[in-house]
């Protein structure tokens, strides 16, 4: 399994004349097969930062290394990637979308296995020669999460996934993910802006503001967890608390480092 | 109750043409037009009956057509083969940019002259007027839907580690797909007008020879027999044109304002 140690990342955008900062010397660590929920306002860089780890936009300082489970770096991993919106090839089917993804890796009936293998995990078995103008969004939104999972990635990346999504839905491809990654933990970057999502399937949630990593929220919980469940409540209501900058009164059991930047 | 006929959408855009037609022919046979100026339709129909059993307007249409197709073929293989080196090679395109410009506002059959005199009077010289002026709407249109590809797709693609190879056959064309049909459908259009403009100027055989020599003729029924044959041929293309689109390209169904067609010409 793959981890992910990214220090001192910094990327400046220039807007209309005007440098902004995006990301300022960011210090990540995922370890191999652990979720990280990256939350915070709009614009605070997360998604930024996701694009980094994706390889589809250049730091301008900073590194970002791939790590085998023994600590050693390895090269740049296979990269599973879930946009905020399914981004199905209109003119392929989905079986076809999944054999694209796939392409560089196997052909023939090896490739058409995986593929039905990852259909069913997300309940699409039936769907394969579907078009995806003919899927519902949560049913489009699972077939790009089956084409991510197909390529057995050594990293999925996950931007705001299911942010599109009515909330039974969303709840339901919830419980689905976790139950998904109690079978096979996968070294996973969420990006989210839903602070119940992120601690009902996160192992530590990192928040961002302005660019920076300002505070680390482990969440202390087994898996499978449920929405009810009281210390993913405090732990949301801490995460809450520190984006908008107010003392918190749900302390965590552990040490709380201070969240001001 | 007053029943109202309402007339069905599919036939609203014939309503026009028939009150034409039913027009033209009250004129006619009422004695208001001179014969020789319009003839009636009956005196077209026969001209057109008589330049069929005679087997003349087949031969001028297949004239016509060989030389469309021809030049079109022609234009398809130098203009869909640049137009992706240029959206992939943006430095190639912006050298060539300045000399396509130039070309692209000069209208073709301004040139007629020169190409007669450079390559002669025979088919040559009416294949290059096929080709200046199919070559760019067909250029433009796929140069533009290449571009326009949703960068989404592009990014997607870039994670699935496709090669450029890959991402451009399964992604980049397929996206452009609708954009180059409109591009094909245009072009097909432009390089029939130029063709018959330039049969009109030089040619021993086409349908722009038959109206130009019926002309000379003072036979009017017959340069309307023309007329009819390259407005129909015209209209036959781009219906094709556009059940190729449906065909190829379902997945646009439904889709408002899905291609917008570059002129280019």
């Amino acid at each position: 399994m793959t981890g992910l140690l990214i220090t001192g990342l910094s990327r400046r955008f220039t807007v209309a004349g005007r440098t902004i900062a995006a990301l300022r010397a960011v210090d990540l660590t995922v370890p191999a097969g652990a979720l990280v929920a990256i939350v915070g306002h709009s614009g605070c860089g997360k998604t930024t930062l996701l694009r980094q780890i994706a390889g589809l936009d250049r730091p301008d300082a900073g590194t970002l290394r791939f790590v085998a489970a023994d600590g050693r770096e390895r090269p740049r991993g296979r990269i599973g990637m879930v946009f905020q919106e399914p981004r199905l090839l209109p003119w392929k089917t989905v079986r076809a979308n999944l054999l694209l993804a796939l392409r560089r890796q196997c052909t023939g009936a090896e490739a058409e296995a995986r593929v039905t293998g990852a259909l069913a995990a997300v309940g699409l078995a039936d769907f394969a020669e579907a078009w995806p103008h003919q899927l519902s969004g949560g049913m489009a939104q699972r077939a790009a999460m089956a084409r991510a999972l197909c390529r057995d990635p050594d990293i999925l990346l996950l931007d705001e996934p299911f942010g599109a999504l009515d909330a039974l839905t969303r709840s339901r491809l919830h419980d689905e993910f976790a139950a998904l990654r109690l079978r096979r933990p996968l070294t996973t970057v969420l990006v989210t802006h839903d602070i119940a999502e992120a601690v009902r399937l996160a192992d530590t949630v990192a928040i961002m503001a302005d660019g920076r990593i300002v505070r680390h929220e482990p969440i202390h919980a087994p898996h499978p967890r449920t929405p009810a469940d009281p210390r993913l409540a405090a732990a949301g209501l801490r995460i809450t608390d520190c984006i908008l900058g107010r003392p918190s009164h749900h302390p965590s059991t552990e040490h709380d480092p201070c969240c001001v930047p | 109750m007053i029943s109202r006929t309402r007339i069905r959408p599919a036939l609203r855009p014939l309503v026009l043409p028939l009150a034409l037609l039913a027009a033209w022919t009250v004129a006619s046979a009422a004695g208001w037009t001179n014969a020789y100026l319009l003839p009636s339709p009956a005196a077209v129909a026969r001209a057109a009956a008589d330049l069929l059993t005679r087997g003349d307007l087949a031969g001028h249409v297949a004239a016509s057509l060989a030389r469309v197709g021809a030049g079109f073929a022609l234009t398809v293989a130098m203009a869909l083969p640049l137009a992706i080196l240029c959206a992939l090679l943006p430095r190639l395109h912006d050298h060539l940019r300045l000399v396509l410009e130039v070309m692209r506002v000069t209208p073709p059959l301004a040139l007629v002259p020169l190409l007669i005199l450079w390559l002669g009077i025979g088919e040559a010289s009416k294949l290059a007027v096929v080709v200046l002026a199919s070559f760019f709407p067909v250029f433009m249109n796929t140069l533009g839907g290449l571009r326009d590809a949703d960068g989404r797709l592009l990014e997607l693609a870039h994670t699935l580690d496709l090669t450029p190879a890959e991402r451009t056959l399964h992604v980049l064309l397929p996206a452009a797909l609708p954009a180059i049909i409109t591009g094909l459908r245009l072009g097909f259009g432009y390089s029939w007008r130029a063709l018959v403009g330039a049969e009109l100027i030089a040619a021993s055989a086409g349908l722009g020879y038959l109206i130009i020599d019926a002309g000379e003729m003072a036979r009017t029924d017959r340069v309307f027999v023309g007329i009819v044959a390259i407005a129909a041929l015209g209209a036959a293309s781009d219906w094709l044109f556009r059940r190729l689109s449906d065909r190829l390209a379902p997945w646009r169904h439904g889709e408002p304002g899905a291609a917008t067609a570059q002129m280019g010409g």
